[in-house]
């Protein structure tokens, strides 16, 4: 393989790593601050991307667009984890059937709006070219995916280092009586990671809307995706989600091309093997 | 114990009343749900029981309705295959238990998921023997030994019949010894561990059993329908199946039976008057889960002992014997 | 105990079973045909309205409803009752909502299905309850051949039509050595196989097979290796989302312009045509239909079609609204509705559909219909698929070739 085609490859891997990336850390802070495995966060994704196609088609900027389907699914998030997460904090049962439940529901009403047909979204203006890599032409958008799932890190772990609240997340994650002994309000640290949660999620719906378009059952191909990025990456970390997600993403590129027939299981087993050799994933605590 | 044998007694007897008063149609659809209860039941055992959530069961499920579809042609003893599909799903379950249940909840959750998958990519993928994507059709004929079981009502009565005696089997298993064991270690496994068992081999032992049982049900699906594809290893079924588990009542043995016969009823119907079927579903399931508390048969108790304004707890098939007044010896 | 409260939950169960088992006719019945005397006939429609196959289940049905409005709620002079059911796109769930259409609503006829997965298992189960089955949409080969029936009749199209029809213009007009792209399932497999037997008929050569897994969000892996062999021109039948995708980056990666792509019905078609836009200018493929085909027939459809559901009809509108076309004529020529005058009547059927003339082949039970080689034109700001020629009376062989 060329270096040109393998750079190619490189870049896609990382790029849709990325979108991985942003929708998991979601997934993964809200599983770790406040125990919840939200099922329907493959929804939150879909809405992000649909709503964005839609300010879009009202003649909004894809940039605004992005920052009102951000800021909007954030709200129904907030939303969602005042109405329901709220009354079933540590049931996991509950918690897996209730967000399934919701998913059906969210996804379905999306189908209800926006109809059935697929749909595309354009890459922005300011992002549309290309630049040539050896005798390859790659689409400048993937790197600029590239470039906001690394500024994404960095603020993460900026915010999770460096401030009182990341202090407190991250407290929370540790030992939240503790926490709330402490007299911070608990509650509001919940629904504000969980609309943080939803936000990315979104996020990473309206990045992608112009990389993977908008689809019936766009949901749970997203949803499986990002709990394995999960699983892999550790619960509660958005640092394994960060790796684990960019291992995803490349290993499903560069799959294709050295395993196309077990192009179908290569991620399920790869998640199968981290948790047999580390069942707490790469970056999770020792779980009991 | 008397009320249970009464309660029994009136559902055999309403088994064998059914097949008069429906129609074909009803006497397919109950057949099929007896198969999903025993299904639900083998699921509910490790969900309510052992305390492991499965978003794969639907794998072993699978093991059962392909066996039957493979070996068919070649092995025309129904008994063989029935055997052959409970043995195969009960050794994969125990080899992959063995692996699976050191995980805790979440990661137990998602590691069964990837093996449910697993066995669905491969059915997919070994397209010369199972048909691929566009599955095969399953030329196995239902022979018990009274010649071969064609008619309906004589599929539902082979159907109810195997219900019953799964019934039976996991009523024995859980008011024995072992299944009391089982019990304490979903309680608080800590203790029990203190106490000296070995958590991981009783845990091991209901997964087991529980896989062989999902293998039961799959095999008897594959000399109902007649046909078996992919999907019936989907994440998407094993998921239905969890819910069916809790509409019925978590923790109870009959309750996923009922979740069954519920969620086919409803899923059937109310797609056939509205497009928005999932949103209806979902929206029970919320409901569900909010209200609830713990599924149709908890929520049953509660009616009537609100009717009857009767004090009552939630109980639990599965809960501690009630010491009766005459055993407490001072 | 839980005793009564168990007691309670079985009680209710079972009066919800015997409703749900009334809720039909009581009187169990295997065979349910019709005596041909009535003036009901009841239709089941099942098509996949969830999932990825959801936009074909709209178009179908919408292109169905549009012919019963035509003729007042009637096929073959009998009011219609119709059911639509959900397949989900799974055989499991097909099977019980073939069970409940045929078994418990007792329907006369049956239309769909869209998976050919679906298709397969209900073959068996329309044999035995001897009742006809209007494909809508299913594609696989197979229905023409190894699991061919007298009680389904195609009203679509065929994997062999849709992959064979531009092989000889293509390798003719464009260029001799190609590279075959289509997802990793049955349908693609059978679209290439006959692209490649008539593009290497007619002198062209396949020079490279790729099947990437079905679902491929990206094919920047694939369209690399394109790249890199520098075919004359590429062919791909990718559908749905996939397609959408595919076109988007053909364009991205900077092939289009540079090697010329081809492909099945689907790059012609609206679903796909709509949302690529500019992307998909170019691209040659062999249609059986499009909006702006100049029949008579076509211009009042797309008409009433927009009139109605205010877009424009794409193939799969057509394969419903002539899956009622031919219930229609069918039973008007056999004068019944019985399944056996019927089927008598459906071997050979012929008629004007929007998308030309087609005839039921009696030895494949499929249509044999026109196929238009057509590129994508930019007109008056819309891409359009422009017919540059037409093969008439496209057929599908009668039994799987020997390979």
């Amino acid at each position: 393989m060329s270096l040109s085609i393998f750079s190619v490859q490189l870049l896609t891997g990382l790029a849709y790593g990325m979108l991985y990336f942003m929708i998991a850390a979601g997934l993964t802070i809200i599983l770790g601050v406040m125990n919840i495995v939200n099922l329907a966060h493959g929804t939150l994704f879909l809405l992000g991307s649909y709503m964005a196609f839609t300010f879009m088609n009202q003649q909004f900027s894809f940039w605004i667009a992005l920052l009102l389907s951000v800021a909007v699914t954030a709200v129904i998030g907030i939303i969602i984890e005042k109405l329901f997460i709220r009354q079933i904090y540590g049931k996991e049962l509950e918690q897996v059937l209730l967000t399934f439940g919701l998913a059906f529901v969210i996804a379905d009403t999306a189908k209800w709006i926006w109809g059935t047909e697929p749909q595309t979204m354009a890459v922005p203006a300011l992002l549309d070219s290309s630049i040539s890599i050896g005798p390859m032409v790659f689409p400048f958008y993937r790197l600029f995916v590239v470039l906001i799932g690394c500024l994404l890190a960095l603020l993460l772990w900026y915010f999770e280092s460096k401030t009182r609240i990341g202090a407190i997340i991250r407290a929370g994650v540790d030992d939240r009586a503790m926490v709330s002994a402490l007299g911070i309000n608990v509650g509001a640290v919940f629904t504000g990671v969980f609309a943080f949660g939803a936000g990315l999620a979104a996020l990473s719906g309206v990045l992608g809307g112009p990389l993977i378009g908008m689809y019936t059952g766009m949901e749970s191909d997203i949803l499986v995706t990002s709990l394995i990025v999960v699983v892999i990456g550790g619960l509660g970390s958005w640092k394994g989600s960060f790796i684990g997600a960019i291992l995803i993403g490349l290993i499903e590129t560069f799959g294709k091309i050295w395993f196309p027939s077990l192009s179908m299981l290569i991620v399920f087993l790869l998640m199968v093997v981290v948790l047999i050799i580390r069942p707490q994933g790469l970056f999770g605590r020792e779980v009991a | 114990m008397k009320k249970n044998i009464l309660i029994f007694i009136v559902f055999l007897l309403i088994a064998f009343v059914l097949p008069f008063v429906l129609s074909v149609y009803g006497i397919d659809l109950v057949s099929e749900i007896f198969i999903m209860a025993i299904f639900a039941m083998s699921l509910g055992l490790i969900m309510g029981y052992a305390g492991m959530v499965s978003l794969g069961h639907a794998g072993f499920f699978g093991i059962g309705a392909y066996t039957v579809a493979l070996l068919g042609p070649h092995i025309p003893n129904s008994y063989l295959l029935l055997f052959f599909s409970i043995c195969l799903s009960g050794l994969l379950a125990l080899v992959t238990g063995a692996i699976f249940i050191r995980t805790s909840k979440f990661y137990f959750l998602m590691i069964t998921l990837a093996f449910g998958q697993l066995l669905f990519a491969l059915a997919w993928q070994l397209k010369q023997w199972t048909g691929g994507a566009d599955g095969m059709k399953v030329s196995a004929p239902l022979n018990l030994g009274f010649g071969e079981i064609v008619s309906p009502i004589g599929i539902y009565s082979v159907m109810a019949a195997a219900f019953i005696i799964v019934y039976l089997l996991l009523r024995f298993f859980v008011e024995s010894p072992v299944g009391k064991i089982v019990k304490g270690i979903m309680e608080n496994e800590a203790r029990m561990s203190a106490l000296g068992y070995d958590v991981r081999i009783y845990k091991l032992l209901t997964y087991t059993f529980s896989g062989a049982l999902a293998g039961f049900a799959g095999s008897l699906y594959g000399f109902y329908n007649l046909f078996v594809s992919p999907d019936v290893s989907s994440w998407m079924f094993s998921g239905q199946v969890m819910m069916m588990v809790i509409i019925g009542g978590v923790g109870t043995l009959i309750g996923p039976a009922i979740g069954a016969g519920l969620f086919i009823f409803l899923q059937n119907f109310i797609s056939t008057y509205t497009e928005r079927w999932p949103i209806i579903m979902g929206a029970l399931l919320v409901i569900l889960v909010l209200v609830g508390k713990g599924g149709i048969i908890h929520w049953f108790a509660l009616l009537k002992s609100k009717i009857f304004y009767k004090k009552r707890k939630n109980s639990d098939d599965y809960a501690p014997q009630h010491v009766e007044k005459e055993e407490v010896v001072n | 105990m839980v005793g009564k409260g168990k007691f309670w939950s079985v009680l209710f169960i079972t009066i919800m079973l015997i409703l749900s088992g009334c809720s039909g006719s009581a009187v169990s019945n295997s065979k349910s045909n019709s005596s041909g005397e009535k003036d009901t006939i009841k239709i089941g429609v099942i098509l996949s309205s969830t999932g990825t196959f959801a936009p074909l289940a709209e178009s179908i049905k919408n292109g169905f409803n549009l012919y019963l409005e035509e003729n007042d709620n009637k096929l073959g002079g009998k009011k219609v009752e119709i059911k639509f059911e959900d397949d989900e796109a799974n055989p499991q769930v097909a099977l019980r909502k073939y069970r409940q259409l045929v078994k418990n609503e007792k329907v006369d006829i049956l239309v769909g299905p869209i998976s050919s997965a679906v298709a397969y298992a209900l073959r068996d189960e329309v044999e035995k309850d001897k009742i006809i089955l209007i494909d809508a949409n299913a594609a696989g080969n197979d229905l023409s051949w190894s699991k061919k029936s007298d009680y389904i009749y195609r009203l679509s199209f065929s994997n062999w039509q849709n992959g064979s029809s531009a092989g000889e213009y293509l390798a003719k007009n464009v260029g001799k050595t190609a590279v075959a792209i289509a997802p990793d399932y049955p349908a693609g497999k059978e679209v290439v196989s006959a692209f490649k037997e008539a593009f290497e008929a007619a002198g062209g050569k396949v020079v490279k097979e790729i099947y990437p897994k079905l679902g491929t969000n990206d094919f920047a892996t694939y369209l690399t290796d394109v790249a890199q062999v520098k075919p004359e021109l590429v062919f791909t039948f990718m559908a749905g989302s996939d397609g959408i995708r595919f076109v988007q980056q053909y364009n991205d990666f900077g092939l289009k312009g540079k090697i010329p792509l081809s492909g099945p019905m689907e790059f012609g078609d609206q679903l796909i045509l709509e949302p690529t836009g500019e992307a998909a200018e170019g691209i040659i493929s062999g249609i059986l239909y499009s909006p702006w085909l100049e029949n008579d027939e076509n211009k009042k459809f797309v008409e009433a079609y927009q009139e109605k559901y205010g877009k424009l009809p794409n193939t799969f509108s057509v394969g419903g609204y002539d899956s009622a076309k031919v219930i229609d004529i069918a039973i008007k020529e056999a004068g019944s509705t019985n399944a056996e005058d019927l089927i008598k009547v459906l071997k050979g059927i012929s008629f004007d559909s929007p998308r030309g003339p087609i005839t039921i082949d009696p030895k494949t039970n499929n249509p044999i219909q026109n196929f238009y080689i057509a590129k994508n034109t930019k007109k008056d700001n819309q891409i359009v698929p422009e017919v540059l020629e037409t093969v008439e009376k496209v057929t599908m062989p009668e039994k799987a070739p020997a390979n």
